[in-house]
């Protein structure tokens, strides 16, 4: 392994490491290329400017993901993520590989070992699990059989799960440790469906003459747990009466089991904004119409008519129930569960295929309704809907499984409200009571509220053993926060609030639905103080219960032979009849209608519900209809205004209601449905109500990623289902780096600053107020950026500048272009040049060629030239012939520029008098080289030539001329000439600027001659009495020296000048 | 062979068996050197290119390989690569100019293994060397477009240069970018000394690689200067004294 | 160090002690290296001069292709392929490249020499802003008398400072220091070229 030395300490590292080990220095450089800058920048490169409009827009997260948003209705593209396998979370990588056998131990069934027992989740799976969806757990084991994508969900690697997943998983741990008999898991669970049980309870004993739904039977058995605290107590009375009936059987499908006492999560704590809402709302039952019930409500409705509380008698063995509930219909909450399964059990219809579970249960149900009020109302609004009309006679166990959801469908209902989710896993699990479909309701399971998953949980599980069970007891825990809040708003009975703080939805409740008309509902057992915070229309349920889903719920019951659900005596309603009576919605007014006995009719119900109301409200309208002459509707057509006012899926449900109580519906749903209910409505359309398939067919494993997919942001189905409230807080930023996304705090919104206005005042003395003064005062001056001097120097450096260069230009030009020869040379002329003037004299130049060396710059050429003149002139006085070289690229140039300049005076010809050699690469060696053999340079050629012909070696030179401005130059040929010149005499002719350190050569004797500079050609012009162009350059040259040794002074005298003035001042520097 | 070229031998022997020695030395006891203030900048304004995302503009000078200069522009590129290795870490790595090929040649390969020391080999740009001209004063003049960049914060001109490194010390002090100056030649010093905020007199340049620690050698060396000065210092004196007294 | 480190150090190492012991040693065998090695050295120094056209002419043209400074890069460009051709086409020696020397080469470095000297001097009557001290007074005062010793000046010659101040300066100040300056220089080269000889310093690619 190579090492990385390290530049700041040196020492070596391992070149695997980032930074150094000795010293944390940085070993590797963050430079990182870039796709659109790869080249890194060099110098002279401005900075890339880059366009970055294409981040402004709104859609750039779509164009950069190479796809717009989804639509409403899209279809997940199904892609390749193979590659993305590894990165995925473990339990979406089981759920992509739903033929893995999940693990026990974590409370997971195996796919293919069916439903688990229950047992065989351990209590420690269900830690840390809402205990709604400890009762969703129930009906996950036989969703893992199925081999349903999300079937793994419930993992074993919880900290890569995301929250709902979690809770998913919960489910399943729950699912397998409500199985495991804890007796203690009983006040949980009882707390968490005790108000279902009340709803069984009182089916059971059926009170008709009250209204059904809100009067408390005082007669039925109330629920002895009263050490049960907290606001789920209403549930609790559900336990009891399965306690009762059960006796100290286990009950697996209870979420309490699950999720322990300890995780008891406090109602109001998850509860929606909008159902806190409700809470002041909702506290009064108001007598409404069917069609201004909630679909999950109305459906319940319809379940109510054919519960009848034999079954409960019959079948009160409520622990063998719970025990089954996990491996069958965990998802269906028991009080759903129980009146679906009194209804009737589902008919085997193919059309179910692609219809989740509870829906193809619905239609099971509903089958001449199914086709038009799944047109109109979302997927799970009609599968609601559809339980309340069709009742089959077959029982559960004879239908087939319905096939688990369409691949879209856990994607669309990932983006419901969790309360809405939990509706339509309810309902999917009650359309196929006797189909355990564990796998359909995990997509859904994802935004349930908690009551509404336990139920689910509870009903799945019972449908698995016995399809019509009536009613499972729920967690408290799981009981969503409006109904926390309404149970809250129940005990206080507190004032309704006003309409403007309503939801518009509750707000046409309300207005609709005045507190007077309100029937008085029958006090529930006061013992069990839960029991008071019991929503109303909950208590009305009760009432209702009893005698519609008896009926129903019993014969399947019956048919599998296992004991009918505990709901119909076990109902403790607690308190609940004392909540608000007065305030009693519409919509629970209407439950609590004298028609309820008709519930036991759902052909019926079917029939009056697909005229006037949705699908899923038509059942409570055909059971209270003269609740619906009593209060109208805020979703009747005369409450227009106010359905308006109501979140989309409200208003749309409201506008089917209005437009096309059987059919019309879809087309308002095609305007602006969220993807995830337009999704699903295709899948109901298609298959026929009848139509029900095997849970899990058409499921495959490859559709998980679809599911993935589905997650990615859909800002239509956002901007659909998000209420108005979350549509202000979802505006989107338009501009700036932020453009697209939603829910950014606006700008306007940031504090800018400690207001001082809204400090509060402090009781300070005016001694400390003027401290304070003075501290901020030095605070600030700290703060303050010291103010920068104005570099006044700048221009003035620049005038300074052209001003030299004015002088300098003037003086020299003025004096060179007048061409004046005032100034005398040198009177006394150098000894050196002394001696190369008597060596041209004396030597005899005919016989050996004299070797010019032309090492200078062009730039110096001028010096040089007027240097080198005389001397080439007295040379060519004297008939030398000359040969040329250069070390310098330049060179050659410059000495046939020197030749032509000789050629003015002198008639010599090249070739003839003179020959030029060229360049010699290699500095120093190529002197050494041509020193050595000469005849290398210049081509054969040239020494052919007359100047050359008798001459191979240096030392047949007569002389050596060394024109260089260089010192290391004229050294270098001093030196590498020194063992091969020979009695060639060797002469510099050097710029000034070199002279000082050239000069010992000729004092040391290696040197013959020198002369220096434009005085040295001066003098030596003077000498020979040529003037030549140093002359003529003289007196500009003189007076250049002496203008620039004048501003050199002058200069300085100004910087010490000003240094002087602008010293600092004696008490400054103290 | 002459006396010249025993002394010669003696002294290149006797320099290199110094230089081992104080190599080995060095490993148990870093010397400590006297502090020069252009060396302490130019280490600020390494510092500081790496802070600021700026660069370094080396100018290596003219000289060839093959020329007694090449010693001044061997020094600088151990200073080069030192310093390359240092502002690696940085977003623009450093830029060298030279005024002869084979510097320039030289200079591309002293990045890369700088680049590669710092393992980041993929990242080096041979363009980051450049031959900015043949003469002089082509050199300094296409040097100075590079000193210009307003991505260069700090100029190191250091090697082999003629008076024509004033082009380069002015165009650097116009831009008020750092700048540190160093020359052999000494007409280049003596313009050095008039016009660079940061001179580098003598062999100082050739102490570089010590005071960035660019390995025990160069401490070495550098001790061994010394030594070799006071021993020249004391033949000379010695010398002199010896001619006055008539001994030689 | 890699293979190829260890080629090229021992390459360095090795020519350079045949050169060094061919100049010191007077053995046949090493002369005739040495003399062989510097031929090669020639020849590489002529072929580096053409790696170094090349290398102007592909950062000039990375410059244009990238718009900055594209100007002056495209015109060095076009004049250094224009050179070419006509260095090709008229010899070295012919009148187009004459022509090119002496209206552009010659012209153009002269002029960089004038204002090199507008900048010595400017640098010169700004030194004490630099750098106020004894020795700046010192530098200048020299300066001034060697420029005023270099030559008569126009009202004539001063005997004193032609021939007396200025020589002495200039021949023995001038001249120690310069010469205590170049033995400072003269021993960081040889210490230089000893790491290189050591491979202490491999600036050839060989780390």
């Amino acid at each position: 392994m190579a090492d990385v030395k390290c530049p700041m300490c040196g020492k070596p590292n391992p070149d695997d490491l980032d930074t150094c080990q000795f010293c944390d220095a940085r070993l590797k450089p963050l430079i990182h290329p870039s796709p659109d800058d790869r080249a890194p920048l060099r110098p002279g490169d401005a900075p890339t400017k880059k366009d970055t409009a294409e981040f402004e827009g709104a859609g750039y997260r779509e164009r950069l993901a190479g796809q717009g948003p989804i639509a409403p209705g899209d279809v997940p593209t199904k892609k390749d993520t193979s590659e993305l396998e590894r990165a995925l979370p473990a339990w979406l990588r089981q759920a992509r590989n739903p033929d893995r056998p999940l693990d026990l131990d974590s409370g997971e069934a195996k796919p293919d070992e069916g439903p688990a027992p229950a047992s065989e989740g351990g209590p420690a799976s269900s830690s840390g699990l809402p205990d709604w969806l400890a009762d969703l757990a129930a009906g996950k084991e036989s969703k893992v059989d199925t081999g349903e994508l999300l079937s793994g969900l419930a993992s074993e690697d919880e900290s890569e799960v995301p929250g709902w997943l979690t809770d998913l998983r919960g489910e399943d741990d729950t699912s397998a440790f409500g199985a495991a008999p804890e007796p203690e898991d009983s006040l949980a669970h009882a707390e968490s469906d005790d108000w279902l049980s009340r709803l069984s309870g009182e089916s059971a004993q059926g009170e008709a003459p009250r209204s059904d739904w809100f009067e408390s039977p005082a007669d039925q058995p109330q629920p002895k747990d009263e050490e049960k605290e907290g606001p789920i107590d209403w549930l609790d009375q559900l336990k009891p009466e399965t306690g009762k009936e059960e006796g100290p059987a286990p009950e697996p499908g209870l979420p309490s089991q699950a999720g322990g006492p300890e995780e008891e999560i406090p109602v109001e704590e998850a509860a929606p904004d909008w159902l806190k809402d409700l809470q002041a709302e909702t506290p009064e039952a108001a007598p409404a119409e069917e069609g201004e019930l909630p679909s999950w409500i109305s459906g319940l409705a319809g379940e109510e008519a054919p519960v009848s509380p034999e079954p409960a008698e019959e079948a009160p063995s409520a622990p063998a129930f719970e025990a089954e509930i996990p491996a069958e219909e965990g998802e269906l909450p028991s009080w759903i569960s129980g009146l679906a399964g009194e209804e009737a059990p589902v008919p085997p219809e193919p059309a179910e295929e692609a219809a989740p579970d509870w829906l193809k249960d619905l239609q099971a149900e509903t089958p001449e309704a199914a086709p038009a009020e799944e047109g109109e109302l979302p997927s799970w609004l009609s599968g609601l809907a559809g339980e309340e009309a069709p009742v089959s006679p077959e029982p559960a166990e004879e239908i087939p499984p319905a096939p688990a959801f369409d691949a879209e469908t856990p994607a669309e209902e990932g983006e419901l409200p969790s309360w809405l989710s939990g509706l339509v896993d309810e309902a999917s699990l009650e359309e196929a009571p006797s189909t355990p479909q564990p796998e359909a309701g995990l997509p859904a399971e994802e935004g349930r509220p908690d009551w509404l998953s336990s139920l689910q949980a509870e009903v799945g599980s019972a449908e698995e053993v016995k399809p019509p069970v009536e009613e499972q007891p729920s967690p408290l825990e799981d009981m969503p926060d409006w109904f926390e809040t309404l149970r809250a708003e129940s005990a206080a009975q507190e004032p309704a609030p006003e309409k403007d703080e309503l939801p518009p939805w509750l707000g046409g409740l309300e207005s609709a639905v005045p507190s007077e008309e309100l029937p008085a509902v029958p006090a529930f057992e006061t013992d069990v103080p839960p029991a008071a915070e019991t929503p109303d229309w909950l208590s009305s349920l009760k009432f209702e219960a009893p005698e519609d889903l008896a009926p129903e719920g019993g014969p399947p019951a019956q048919e599998t032979g296992k004991p009918a659900p505990k709901s119909t005596p076990a109902f403790n309603t607690g308190s609940l009849g004392d909540l608000s009576e007065e305030r009693t919605p519409d919509w629970l007014t209407n439950l609590q209608s004298p028609e309820t006995p008709e519930l036991g009719q759902p052909a019926e119900v079917r029939e009056e519900a697909g005229e006037e109301l949705p699908p899923w409200l038509g059942s409570l309208e055909a059971e209270s209809a003269a609740a619906e002459e009593a209060s109208p509707s805020p979703f009747t057509p005369e409450e227009g205004e106010e359905v308006e006012s109501l979140p989309p899926w409200l208003s749309q449900a409201a506008a089917e209601t209005e437009e096309s109580p059987a059919l019309g519906a879809a087309d308002v749903f095609a305007a602006g449905v969220p993807d995830w209910l337009a999704s699903v409505r295709p899948a109901d359309e298609e298959r026929p109500a009848e139509a029900a398939v095997p849970a899990g067919e058409d499921l495959r494993p490859a559709d998980l990623p679809n599911w993935v997919q589905a997650m990615r942001p859909v800002e239509d189905a956002i901007a659909e289902a998000a209420s108005a409230l979350e549509s202000e807080r979802t505006e989107m930023e338009q501009h700036g780096p932020l453009a697209g996304i939603a829910g950014i705090l606006p700008a306007g919104m940031l504090p800018t600053g400690v207001s001082r206005s809204s400090a509060s005042r402090l009781q300070v003395t005016n001694t400390q107020q003027v401290n304070v003064g003075i501290l901020e005062a030095v605070l600030g001056a700290e703060s303050r950026p010291r103010e920068v001097k104005r570099v006044r120097a700048v221009s003035s450096l620049r005038v300074l500048r052209w001003l030299v260069t004015a002088v300098l230009v003037l003086t020299v030009g003025l004096s060179a272009g007048l061409g004046s020869a005032s100034t005398p040379t040198f009177s006394i002329p150098p000894e050196a040049l002394l001696t190369v003037r008597n060596w041209v004299d004396g030597a005899d130049l005919s016989a050996a060629p004299v070797l010019l060396v032309f090492d200078y710059e062009a730039a110096l050429s001028s010096e040089l030239e007027a240097a080198a003149a005389p001397v080439l002139d007295h040379l060519a006085i004297h008939g030398a012939k000359l040969a040329t070289v250069s070390t310098s690229p330049t060179g050659p140039a410059l000495a046939d520029r020197q030749m032509r300049t000789l050629q003015a005076t002198h008639t010599y010809q090249a070739g003839q008098n003179y020959v030029n050699l060229g360049y010699l690469p290699g500095g120093p060696a190529g002197i050494l080289a041509f020193a050595q053999r000469p005849a290398s340079a210049g081509g054969e050629a040239a020494w052919e030539t007359p100047v050359l012909a008798d001459t191979r070696e240096l030392r047949e030179f007569a002389g050596i001329f060394v024109i260089t401005d260089s010192v290391e130059t004229g050294q270098q040929w001093v030196e590498q000439t020194t063992g091969t010149r020979g009695p060639a005499q060797l002469f510099l002719i050097v710029s000034a600027q070199a002279e000082p350190m050239l000069y010992p050569y000729y004092q040391s004797g290696q040197v013959n001659g020198m002369v220096s500079g434009l005085a040295g050609g001066a003098s030596y012009e003077a000498n020979l009495n040529r003037p030549g162009p140093a002359r003529r350059y003289w007196d500009a040259f003189s007076l250049g020296l002496l203008v620039s040794a004048m501003l050199i002074v002058l200069g300085t005298g100004w910087s010490l000048v000003s240094a002087w003035v602008s010293r600092p001042d004696k008490d400054e520097a103290k | 062979m002459n006396l010249t070229g025993i002394a010669a031998i003696i002294i290149i022997i006797v320099t290199a068996g110094l230089m081992l020695l104080f190599t080995a030395l060095h490993l148990r006891r870093p010397p400590a050197w006297r502090d020069i203030p252009a060396f302490t900048r130019l280490r600020r304004a390494v510092g500081l290119s790496v802070e600021d995302g700026t660069r370094l503009h080396f100018s290596l000078g003219r000289s060839s390989l093959v020329t007694p200069g090449s010693a001044a522009s061997f020094a600088a590129l151990s200073l080069l690569q030192k310093t390359a290795e240092l502002t690696m870490v940085g977003d623009r790595p450093p830029v060298v100019s030279s005024g002869d090929s084979s510097l320039t040649i030289l200079t591309q390969d002293t990045l890369h293994s700088a680049y590669q020391t710092a393992g980041a080999g993929s990242q080096y740009d041979p363009l980051s060397a450049q031959l900015t001209g043949l003469t002089p004063f082509s050199y300094a003049a296409g040097a100075i477009p590079l000193i210009r960049d307003e991505a260069v914060s700090g100029n190191v001109i250091m090697g082999h240069f003629g008076p024509e490194i004033i082009l380069l010390t002015d165009a650097a002090e116009r831009t008020n970018a750092f700048n540190v100056a160093a020359a052999a030649d000494l007409p280049a010093q003596a313009v050095l000394y008039a016009s660079a905020q940061n001179p580098l007199i003598g062999e100082e340049l050739f102490a570089s690689g010590a005071y960035f620690n660019a390995g025990p050698m160069h401490h070495a060396s550098l001790r061994v200067q010394d030594i070799l000065r006071w021993l020249i210092v004391a033949a000379l004196v010695g010398g002199a004294i010896a001619r006055l007294t008539g001994l030689l | 160090m890699k293979l190829r480190g260890v080629i090229t150090t021992s390459l360095a190492i090795s020519a350079g002690l045949i050169v060094l012991l061919g100049a010191l040693v007077p053995m046949d065998l090493l002369a005739a290296l040495r003399t062989e090695l510097l031929q090669w050295a020639v020849l590489v120094a002529g072929f580096a001069v053409l790696v170094g056209i090349v290398n102007l002419l592909v950062v000039h043209l990375a410059k244009i292709r990238n718009k900055k400074g594209s100007g002056y890069s495209l015109l060095l460009v076009v004049s250094l392929l224009a050179s070419l051709v006509v260095a090709i086409f008229s010899t070295p020696q012919g009148t187009g490249s004459r022509l090119l020397f002496d209206g552009i080469i010659q012209p153009v470095e002269a002029s960089l020499m004038a204002l090199m000297s507008i900048s010595l001097l400017y640098a010169s009557m700004r030194l004490l802003r630099h750098r106020a001290g004894l020795l700046s007074i010192v530098f200048i005062a020299t300066a001034v008398i060697l420029l005023l010793g270099a030559a008569p000046l126009p009202f004539g010659e001063i005997d004193i400072l032609h021939y007396v101040i200025a020589p002495f300066i200039e021949q023995v100040p001038v001249a120690a220091g310069a010469r205590g300056i170049l033995i400072g220089v003269a021993l960081g080269a040889l210490t230089t070229g000893l790491r290189i000889l050591f491979g202490a310093d491999r600036p050839y690619g060989g780390k």
